[in-house]
């Protein structure tokens, strides 16, 4: 490793520290604004990231990161990696909206829409845990209003 | 901790949304309040009009349920559009107005009726982005044709039918274009001449031609991607160093002294090109010295890889090698599946390496002298790995069916 590497200090918001590679951390957009404009003292706060959602982003970035690895590699990491609880994959989606990574949220957001392809709005509710919060009179009205849509 | 969709922002679910079709992201509208509303002010619509008439009732109330809430739209993409529905035109008509006037930034037209009233959607000042495939253009004299658009960065034609004076009126409408494609395009080409198509800009930075007749002369001093595939080559002026870049010359059946002569100083507006293609059906006798009298500084730019593809009857000699060599400067040369061919470049390349180590202390260097090494490949028909060959002419024809890569070191 060159004398060169930088470390970063991240801190999410249940206090727990991570120590990264300043060349991984700034897949963040965030934090490269933060780096670019020498804002960053010691540690990087960041108040909207809990820790065990920041483990995964981490376990994103530095396969991602990894010299010689091969697109196939990849692809089936990534495959692996958006297998997970429909919790976790909005912790996902809200931390790599807030990092600013676009490469990971697309990523996200695909598995959302894979995973509402072909559903029913109630399976969808089910599948999100998503409240219906329209009466029965709101949620007809809707349905006759966009009926070409449920065909 | 439980985290659900409802709690994502607007903002992302629209994010999300805008992956699905406009007809599965309405769906999810009645998934609950927050996705309704995420849903309702949308601003990606993307629709495609089949024949039956319901869907072009179905496009005209949502159209009219943004028009009246003024929701606005960045992206409005609309394609299908079936047959020669002519009544159906004031709808198209009424529906562009709308997106135009909720500030649409992205427009993308896919069909083969409706007369795309191009210079009136080019009047929008939020445009900033026009991709037409297949739409035929609402002819000039039926349109006040000039406009100015400050806003337009990229304009992407294909397979749209248009003529050298449409193309010129167009090439003068946005002074701040970025990037500029133009593909498959027909109607510049006529029977008795190659008509002359100029670009001139400053703003271009990203510029493709594919296959669309006529001969080009480009003029872009910042241009940064080229990408052209055509019979003639091109005239370029550029100031800049290219950083992507990839030319396809096919068709070639007129190749003699003059077109290296052309294809030389084309090749030598950019430092490196990253990859130029070659296909070549007839080549006339090629007189070296003419070349060498005509074209004597050293030249300064490199081909990173250079493909040739030999489809005509006569077979290699030197002075074609010579002259492709001399032409491109390519730092790989890649053979298609012709074990001969390969050996009279390999012969040739290897003979060129051999006078230049013998006349090293010579006072008259030839013109490749800069050549320093040459390694023989082939390839196995997945190409997947390559391998180092002999050159030896032998081994070399019980070969065929693969891939010759011969590297040069200057």
């Amino acid at each position: 490793m060159s004398s060169s590497t930088k470390f970063l200090t991240l801190k999410t918001c249940d206090d727990k520290k991570f120590v990264l590679d300043e060349a991984i951390a700034v897949r963040s957009q965030t934090i490269k604004n933060m780096v670019e404009d020498d804002c960053v003292s010691n540690v990087i706060p960041l108040p909207n990231v809990d820790s065990k959602t920041m483990t995964k982003v981490i376990e994103y970035w530095k396969k991602h990161s990894e010299e010689g690895i091969s697109k196939d590699m990849l692809m089936d990491f990534d495959k692996a990696f958006v297998k997970v609880h429909h919790s976790i994959l909005h912790a996902l989606i809200l931390a790599a909206n807030f990092l600013n990574d676009k490469e990971m949220l697309d990523m996200m957001c695909q598995e959302v829409v894979d995973r509402i392809k072909g559903k029913t709005p109630e399976e969808i509710r089910k599948e999100f845990d998503i409240k219906n919060d329209f009466t029965p009179e709101e949620e007809e009205e809707i349905r006759k209003e966009n009926a070409w849509a449920f065909e | 901790m439980t985290m659900a969709a409802d709690i994502l922002p607007e903002c992302l679910i629209q994010k999300i949304l805008s992956f699905l079709s406009f007809k599965e992201a309405t769906k999810m509208s009645i998934v609950s309040k927050t996705w309704m509303q995420a849903w309702s002010t949308l601003s990606n619509l993307k629709f495609i009009v089949h024949r039956r008439k319901g869907d072009i009732q179905i496009v005209d109330t949502i159209m009219e349920r943004y028009r009246d809430g003024e929701v606005l739209i960045e992206k409005f993409e609309l394609s299908k559009l079936f047959g020669d529905s002519h009544p159906v035109f004031p709808l198209v008509d009424k529906w562009l107005d709308i997106a135009l006037q909720n500030g649409v930034k992205d427009l993308i037209l896919n069909y083969t009726s409706y007369p795309t009233p191009i210079f009136a959607i080019l009047r929008a000042k939020s445009l900033r982005k026009l991709i037409l495939k297949s739409c035929p253009l609402l002819p000039l004299s039926l349109t006040n044709g000039v406009v100015n658009s400050k806003s337009l960065r990229k304009l992407s034609l294909s397979y749209v039918k248009l003529d050298e004076i449409m193309l010129q009126t167009l090439l003068n409408s946005f002074p701040s274009i970025v990037s500029f494609m133009f593909e498959y395009c027909s109607g510049l080409e006529t029977i008795e001449l190659v008509n002359l198509q100029k670009i001139k800009s400053v703003s271009l930075k990203v510029l493709r031609i594919w296959d669309s007749g006529g001969i080009w002369e480009i003029d872009a001093p910042n241009l940064v991607s080229f990408e052209y595939m055509g019979k003639l080559i091109p005239q370029l002026r550029i100031a800049r160093q290219l950083e992507h870049s990839n030319v396809i010359l096919y068709g070639l059946d007129n190749v003699n002294t003059d077109w290296f002569y052309k294809l030389r100083k084309f090749l030598s507006s950019s430092n490196s090109w990253f990859k130029v293609t070659l296909y070549i059906f007839e080549y006339t006798e090629i007189k070296m010295e003419h070349l060498l009298q005509q074209h004597h500084r050293v030249a300064t730019h490199q081909v990173d890889i250079l493909e040739v593809n030999r489809q005509g009857q006569n077979r290699e000699c030197s002075s074609f090698v010579d002259a492709l060599v001399w032409s491109c400067l390519p730092r790989r040369l890649s053979l298609q599946r012709t074990p001969e061919m390969f050996t009279i470049y390999i012969d040739r390349l290897m003979h060129m390496k051999k006078t230049i180590q013998s006349t090293s202390h010579g006072s008259s260097n030839p013109w490749y002298s800069q050549l320093k090494d040459v390694k023989a490949y082939k390839s196995d028909w997945k190409m997947e790995s390559w391998y180092p060959v002999e050159h030896k002419s032998e081994e070399l024809t019980a070969m065929n069916l693969d891939t010759y890569s011969i590297l040069l070191d200057w």
